[in-house]
């Protein structure tokens, strides 16, 4: 069965972020967001789909059409990463710095995924937690507020603030983990109000506290050695 | 701090052409899901006199009439109906969810699953398999699924405490929509 809500999603996700961004100019990007990220996007999906399998359902990984329906479950982490080393990849290969090109893509990247999150009003309704302020999902009589309409406002935040500081000068690694927290973060805090079943914490928030902890440790490490290696002020 | 530097590079008018098609690609693609969005719920109303529920873990056979009486003989309690086959891959990924549901919600909300169109052998096997709990009814001569008016598999069927019919989720579910969907019927 065709899940024409998620090929809308995937439609508005491609389109989004090439029709309204621009990539931070220069030579980490040569040619259009899509044609750059398209190749990491496919591998992450594919990544992120065979590793859900391994996880979930080994005995499915021997069948084709099991893999293929994507909407039974990608793991969003090994995916990202997958789609990451992909970009790494094409980066030294065209002989540009990969921090540069992975710092050029973080607004288009954000913005994807808040696409992506935004769209969950043609997927699945975007349940959240009950409350008075939401909408009402197709087919449920109560009002819950629409967590991925949070979470995509959040993301396209974090891509206008990352955009302006890496104009202003920050370096590109620092984008890039700086992208990587607010992800991390964002997953993390939404994953709260995110209904499921039973009381413990769900895999997609285990996996991004853990990122997130990571992430900031990176961030730390980065601060310091950069701070380490900057000539002093002054010096004679 | 590294500096980048900045030159725009790139044809303009080959990346604008190119942006419009995208563009009338996505916007054809949400009108065809206009279009084409299934409602979220049919008539489909239980009736007959009440059964009792047929034993947790079990495969058992049932006409379409017993299947509405087992329905009936649930009044009071939300159902959640789940119409699987073995041979169905997105099934595969929900079971474990339901089975996962039927352990933290089993007192609240009754999870029924009806195997259709499918081999009963393999529907045991399928049950083995996943560990499967809670209650299953077959479906040999179809006329479950035909009076449920279902259009693919999976297909879930919730029902609220009043017996009526309160939403059809057709494809797989997300833990995110089942979860929702139990807040839903438990208010």
């Amino acid at each position: 069965m065709i899940d024409i809500g998620l090929l809308a999603s995937i439609a508005i996700v491609l389109t989004v972020p090439t029709i309204f961004l621009e990539p931070w100019p220069g030579h980490a990007v040569d040619s259009g967001v899509l044609d750059i990220s398209l190749g990491a996007l496919f591998i992450g999906l594919a990544v992120g789909r065979l590793t859900a399998l391994a996880i979930d359902d080994p005995g499915s990984l021997t069948s084709a059409s099991d893999v293929l329906i994507i909407r039974s479950g990608v793991e969003f982490w090994p995916g990202l990463t997958a789609g990451l080393a992909w970009l790494a990849i094409q980066a030294t290969r065209n002989k540009v710095p990969v921090a540069a090109r992975l710092a050029a893509l973080v607004p288009a990247g954000l913005v994807a995924w808040a696409c992506y999150e935004a769209t969950c009003l043609l997927r699945d309704g975007c349940p959240g937690p009950a409350s008075s302020l939401g909408i009402r999902p197709d087919g449920l009589a109560t009002r819950m507020f629409p967590i991925g309409i949070a979470v995509a406002a959040a993301a396209v935040g974090s891509a206008v603030v990352l955009d302006r500081w890496h104009r202003r000068g920050l370096a590109s690694r620092q984008v890039v983990v700086l992208a990587l927290l607010a992800v991390a973060g964002i997953r993390a805090v939404s994953s709260i109000w995110l209904p499921h079943i039973g009381q413990a914490l769900t895999r997609q928030h285990r996996e991004s506290i853990i990122v997130l902890v990571l992430a900031v440790g990176l961030l730390i490490t980065l601060r310091v050695r950069d701070r380490v290696t900057a000539p002093a002020v002054g010096a004679a | 701090m590294e500096a980048d530097q900045i030159t725009k590079t790139g044809g303009p008018i080959h990346r604008r052409r190119r942006t419009k098609v995208l563009a009338v690609v996505a916007l054809a693609t949400l009108a065809l899901y206009a279009l084409t969005r299934p409602a979220g719920s049919g008539p489909f109303e239980p009736t007959g006199d009440p059964l009792a529920l047929p034993p947790a873990g079990q495969l058992t056979e049932l006409t379409a009439d017993q299947f509405e009486g087992v329905l009936v003989g649930l009044r009071g309690t939300p159902i959640i109906v789940n119409v699987w086959a073995s041979w169905c891959a997105p099934c595969r990924t929900e079971t474990p969810l339901l089975e996962r549901t039927w352990k933290a919600h089993g007192d609240e909300v009754m999870i029924l699953g009806v195997a259709s169109k499918d081999v009963p052998t393999n529907s045991l096997d399928f049950m083995d398999e996943f560990d499967v709990g809670y209650p299953n009814i077959f479906d040999s001569s179809g006329e479950i699924r035909s009076r449920l008016g279902l259009r693919g598999f999976p297909t879930t069927y919730v029902f609220g405490a009043d017996g009526q019919l309160r939403t059809t989720i057709v494809g797989g579910l997300t833990e995110q929509r089942l979860a929702a969907v139990i807040e839903d019927v438990t208010r």
